[in-house]
């Protein structure tokens, strides 16, 4: 059921065009992450040339403060960029795929205390939490994606949840739980297949969220300043002051084109997967 | 440490210099306003009611007045004091203060006010002249105008620290003040009265119009602070000619950009700032000399300053005194780079690469690390942390940078600002305030053993032999020999790399106000660059109402109206499907 559920994402993903730029973005720019080595001029830490270059034909997008390839550091930056949001949506969507079916599954007390906290974690201004925790917590890769996943599972664990409770009244679960199937055999056999597609759509929408999240928070100076994420690449311009000179052009434009990219392609892909799947719209799925 | 700024003091000219010999050029009349931009919120500007030395202190130092005063050389010479005189034996200094000084409020300062103050101000302890004043063993006024001050032993700093730094408070105002710190009126005697302070939003000071120098006057009718912390909309603020001058030090990278602005004039000098890498000598193996001078010699300073300062600063001197610090007779010692010799320093005590992947074991043979920790908001500083970290790999010496919230790295390094308190690191990025190169008595501080900015626990007999001999001066003429002698011993025991002292580099608009001294070390900010030779009393400026404040207001107004046009689009949109 699992291996369908997918393979109908699959499908879903190849008939409409958004979801095929979507994933096609994506795949250009994990390509570009994964060649980092063959395809970046220079290595992201080398420091090859004079501080504050403008753009020439040694160094296509110039250098930075320190007289390292700009080119080279977005180049590589994708891998930390990509990595952190890749991470953080993981762990976010597995606390809300955990916490989703536990609520669903059994209901009432488990039920009620996990999704008061969900409401808990939602209904707090977001931002200004984020910026709160990362500041408390300090400047480090690991405290990011904490802080990322610890405030982006909520939306996964609302979702899955709701999607549990639609396959728990299911005549085959129902049967199943009638047959005397434990707890943990139930939610490993015919919940958590159920709710795969769904979840995959939702960890795609929270990959985008979170990057962008990466690059706010590097940015404002509370991301660790010695990774060299495209978050940073924008601090460090900020800092040393691009925005103030030309050097925005080539410093701060080609990290935030590309950001704004991935984003783009997180959410052509996840938009196509969450209708293909989403519970509002299971009322298709049911008819077959 | 840079962030809590400690005073300025200077170099001293014990002779009788009774006259100023400062000439600043006047360009701008008075009645007129000046703007000057400042990077952080002050607080209420009282003597005890400042954040940080710069520019804190400096916004003080507009509305009070001290004794002595220093010059553009950092030199401390009379101020509120007409003429003075020092006894034979240095222990008895008499001060004639200037007649007719009148405080803001139109009251007189007299010389009860000079004792009232030097009193208050032994018994509610401040952080940066208290030690100073310990000294002191009686005050007697005998006269209006005549302060005589008995000390227990001759202080050959005593013009500079407490005279130049103590600021006097009218007396009837404070007293009966039992909490200095909590107290906001900031009546002075400066040239400039505090008229409005709105806390984070501006400062405004008003010329004092009966002032009581007969040379020198407030220079500017009205001067307008907009507090605006973030360098880059401060920067702009200034081109745009929205303001006229800015506190922040200019970055290196804006210099030329500023340079070539319309109407923009940049002054650059040299700062008494300093950048080290703070070793921490109680922990194996940066105990050892040998390993200590060997990052010393990985260390290429001048590579530094032209990578991160862009070769606006003048690379750090081993010995830690600043070249053009007056302090110095003989030339410092100079920063070596020499790669190989550490190498083979390395070798000598140990640590050789056994394993062959480029990296040295410890003696033991044992993997070694070290850790370097920077503060992670300070850009300049992290990266040059990581070309540190380069450097020393390249000796082979496996080595990381951490970048953590300021107030952690203190916490590891200087707990609680108290170097009984113990500290846990390596090594650890640093820098302190330019106060510590202006007194030859901090230097001691800095690397006696007992010293109390001793924050590497750093310690050699020989090194506290020739520092204690600075407690012992009983003239100026013996600080020079001993500061000297003390540059080149800790240049070769390496307590810490100076790395370099950035350059102070200011812009403002001189069509607005060109009166601007650079002051020695210091910047142009400063009392000197706000008062001038004239004769006349300028009137005080109508009073503006300072813009920030209100266009935020606006902004906000806009701001918000836009929100709630979003949001009630929004309702109507997600409403509008579920009617029927």
């Amino acid at each position: 059921m699992a291996h369908e559920g997918v393979t109908r994402l699959g499908r879903a993903l190849k008939t409409s065009p958004p979801g095929m730029l979507g994933i096609s973005v994506l795949a250009v720019l994990l390509l570009m992450a994964v060649l980092a080595p063959a395809t970046a001029p220079y290595g992201p830490r080398e420091r090859v040339g004079r501080p504050f270059q403008p753009p020439g034909s040694r160094h296509l997008l110039g250098t930075n403060d320190v007289g390292q390839d700009i080119l080279s550091e977005v180049i590589w930056g994708a891998r930390v960029s990509l990595t952190i949001g890749i991470v953080a949506a993981l762990a976010a969507t597995s606390v809300g795929t955990v916490a989703g079916c536990a609520a669903g599954y059994f209901g009432g007390l488990v039920d009620g205390v996990l999704m008061r906290t969900v409401d808990l974690v939602l209904v707090v201004p977001f931002v200004p939490l984020m910026i709160l925790l990362a500041a408390y917590l300090g400047p480090s890769l690991y405290n990011l994606v904490f802080v990322i996943a610890g405030l982006m599972w909520a939306r996964p664990a609302r979702v899955v949840r709701s999607q549990v409770l639609s396959l728990r009244t299911r005549l085959y679960v129902e049967a199943a739980k009638a047959a005397g199937g434990s707890a943990p055999h139930m939610i490993r056999r015919h919940i958590v297949p159920g709710v795969l597609p769904l979840v995959l759509a939702e960890f795609v929408v929270c990959a985008s969220l979170a990057m962008l999240i990466e690059a706010s928070l590097s940015f404002l100076g509370l991301g660790d300043p010695l990774q060299k994420s495209w978050g940073t690449t924008l601090y460090y311009a900020r800092v040393r002051g691009a925005f103030l000179t030309g050097a925005w052009v080539w410093w701060v434009l080609p990290p935030g084109l590309l950001i704004t990219l991935t984003v783009l392609g997180f959410a052509l892909t996840g938009f196509t997967l969450e209708a293909h799947c989403g519970p509002r719209l299971a009322r298709r799925g049911a008819g077959r | 440490m840079v962030r809590t700024t400690t005073g300025r003091a200077g170099i001293l000219l014990l002779a009788s210099v009774t006259v100023l010999v400062v000439a600043a050029p006047v360009v701008t009349a008075a009645g007129t306003e000046l703007r000057i931009g400042t990077h952080t919120d002050e607080g209420p500007l009282t003597p005890y009611g400042y954040t940080f030395g710069y520019p804190g202190l400096q916004l003080v130092r507009l509305t009070y007045d001290s004794l002595f005063i220093m010059d553009r050389e950092r030199r401390p010479v009379p101020w509120l004091v007409r003429e003075y005189e020092v006894s034979e034996d240095g222990k008895r200094w008499t001060l004639r203060l200037h007649e007719g000084i009148k405080f803001h409020d139109g009251s007189d300062l007299t010389s009860a006010d000079v004792k009232f103050t030097y009193t208050y101000m032994t018994r509610h302890a401040h952080a940066v002249w208290q030690r100073a004043l310990r000294g002191i063993e009686a005050i007697e006024t005998p006269d209006p105008f005549t302060v005589e001050v008995r000390l227990a032993a001759p202080q050959p700093l005593f013009a500079l620290r407490p005279l130049a730094e103590v600021p006097i408070l009218p007396a009837h105002i404070w007293e009966g003040v039992t909490d200095p710190r909590a107290f906001t009126d900031a009546t002075g005697s400066g040239p400039y009265r505090l008229a409005e302070y709105r806390p984070g939003h501006f400062y405004r000071f008003e010329a004092h119009p009966d002032y009581f120098h007969p040379e020198w006057k407030p220079a500017v009718g009205t001067i307008v602070m907009p507090i605006i912390p973030d360098a880059t909309t401060l920067f702009t603020a200034l081109r745009a000619g929205q303001v006229d001058m800015a506190t922040r030090v200019v970055p290196p990278e804006l210099v030329e950009e500023l340079r070539q602005a319309p109407g923009v004039a940049v002054q650059r000098g040299p700062s008494f700032v300093s950048t080290l890498l703070q070793i921490n000598a109680e922990r194996e193996p940066f105990d050892r000399v040998e390993f200590r001078r060997a990052l010393a010699l990985a260390v290429d300073v001048q590579n530094l300053v032209d990578t991160i300062q862009l070769g606006y600063a003048t690379a750090g001197g081993p010995g830690f005194v600043h070249p053009m610090s007056a302090w110095l007779l003989l030339p410092g010692p100079e920063a070596q780079y020499d790669p190989d010799r550490a190498r083979s320093l390395l070798e000598g005590i140990g640590f050789t690469d056994r394993t062959g992947d480029g990296l040295r074991e410890d003696p033991a043979g044992m993997p070694f690390k070290q850790t370097i920790l920077v503060y992670a908001d300070r850009a300049d500083r992290v990266r040059a942390a990581e070309i540190l970290a380069e450097a020393f790999r390249a000796i082979g010496l496996r080595t990381e940078v951490k970048a953590m919230e300021a107030g952690t790295v203190d916490s590891l390094v200087w707990p609680e600002f108290d170097v009984t308190k113990g500290r846990d690191y390596d090594l650890a990025m640093w820098g302190w305030s330019a106060g510590i190169q202006e007194n030859p008595l901090s230097l001691r501080e800095l690397v006696h053993s007992q010293g109390s900015l001793n924050i590497g626990a750093f310690s050699d007999p020989e090194v506290d032999q020739v520092a204690d001999r600075l407690l012992v001066a009983t003239g100026i003429a013996d600080f020079g020999p001993v500061v000297s002698e003390l540059a080149r011993l800790v240049a070769d025991r390496v307590p810490f790399v100076t790395l370099w002292y950035p350059d102070g580099i200011y812009a403002y608009r001189p069509e607005a106000y060109d009166g601007w001294v650079y002051v020695k070390g210091l910047g142009i900010l400063d009392k000197l660059s706000l008062v001038t030779r004239r004769v006349e009393v300028p009137e005080a400026a109508p009073v503006a109402e300072p813009p920030p404040a209100r266009q935020r207001g606006w902004a906000w107004l806009l701001l918000a109206a836009a929100a709630g046009a979003a949001v009630v689009l929004f309702g109507l949109r997600r409403a509008r499907p579920a009617r029927p």
